[in-house]
């Protein structure tokens, strides 16, 4: 069978259909986090697959197509916030109150009350802390990828997003036990 | 909940893409992929390819119906052969001059080479009751 990167080069539907599969909701949940805004995630990410669509051709060449979609998103997100305020707010490198559990957690609106306050505290948690330490939480932590994908996607070395995840859960770790004391 | 790690964040299910925004993008990216633009392509090419020859078979048609009749104006009437005028005679003078005029009709309607042989024919009366039949 052909790799996959191949049948999307070649405008294969069934791959696309695959792609968006495996990668949608990964992709929704990190524009979640950085835009603050269910609709705009929708928005965006369908901005995001048809662009794929238009530049297929360059994806035959593309060795790692989770980190190349994640490094589009990232930067269709910066594109999307430059044009709209309100996500601007969400990108800046503090952004209290902007992330709702309820945007983030399926546990936001669960039965019992410890997974509901743990949604929160997290997403109250996530809120607090810089940007770039937002981020990479979101995507080791939600969207399951390595740290050497993260460096791909982010553009900065592997030490550095392995030091920013570290100070990023000390952080979480801080404002969390602060919170619950 | 008294203390907060790693795990704390990892039991926490992140909320999915909305079911429906998948029919969304597949369907905006289906606009985008080429083998609907080349269905819609063939399709064009289709339609123009046959209404090109539904044009091409009506004037053909035209051409054919018509050709006889604007030659026939042009040069005027096709001279019955001679071989039918000395058979004719032949006839005329074993039977009448009626049944000869009648089997000439037949005869430069059988040499006409179109489907209209019938049709054109009927135009040649004036050759075939110009045939005199000799004494």
């Amino acid at each position: 069978m052909d790799k996959l990167t191949e049948r999307l080069a070649r405008g294969d539907p069934a791959a696309f259909a695959d792609l968006y599969d495996q990668c949608a909701d990964r992709l929704h949940h990190y524009l979640c986090l950085r835009l603050g805004s269910r609709d705009d995630a929708d928005d965006v990410l369908q901005e995001i697959f048809i662009r794929l669509v238009r530049g297929r051709k360059r994806l035959a060449s593309v060795e790692n197509v989770t980190a190349y979609l994640f490094q589009m998103t990232r930067n269709e997100a910066i594109r999307h916030a430059s044009r709209r305020p309100r996500a601007r707010r969400t990108l800046d490198s503090r952004a209290p109150d902007s992330l709702a559990a309820e945007e983030l957690f399926c546990e936001s609106s669960a039965a019992d009350a410890e997974s509901r306050e743990l949604a929160e505290s997290v997403a109250r948690g996530l809120s607090l802390l810089a940007e770039e330490q937002r981020e990479i939480v979101d995507l080791h932590i939600y969207c399951g990828l390595g740290f050497r994908v993260i460096a791909d996607v982010l553009g900065v070395p592997q030490g550095t997003v392995a030091s920013r995840y570290r100070a990023a859960i000390a952080a979480l770790r801080l404002s969390l036990t602060r919170e619950l004391s | 909940m008294t203390t907060f790690d790693d795990d704390a964040l990892k039991r926490l299910t992140p909320r999915a893409a909305p079911l429906e925004l998948r029919a969304r993008v597949l369907g905006s990216m289906e606009r985008e992929l080429p083998g609907r633009m080349a269905r819609t392509i063939d399709f064009a090419l289709f339609a123009v390819a046959t209404a090109g020859l539904a044009a091409s078979l009506a004037f053909a048609v035209w051409s054919a119906s018509d050709t006889a009749d604007r030659l026939a104006q042009a040069l005027g009437p096709r001279a019955t052969p001679t071989s039918i005028v000395d058979i004719s005679a032949d006839i005329a003078r074993a039977t009448d001059p009626e049944t000869a005029r009648e089997l000439t009709r037949s005869l430069v309607a059988a040499s006409m080479p179109t489907a209209h042989n019938r049709s054109e024919a009927l135009q040649y009366p004036p050759v075939s009751s110009e045939l005199s039949v000799p004494n």
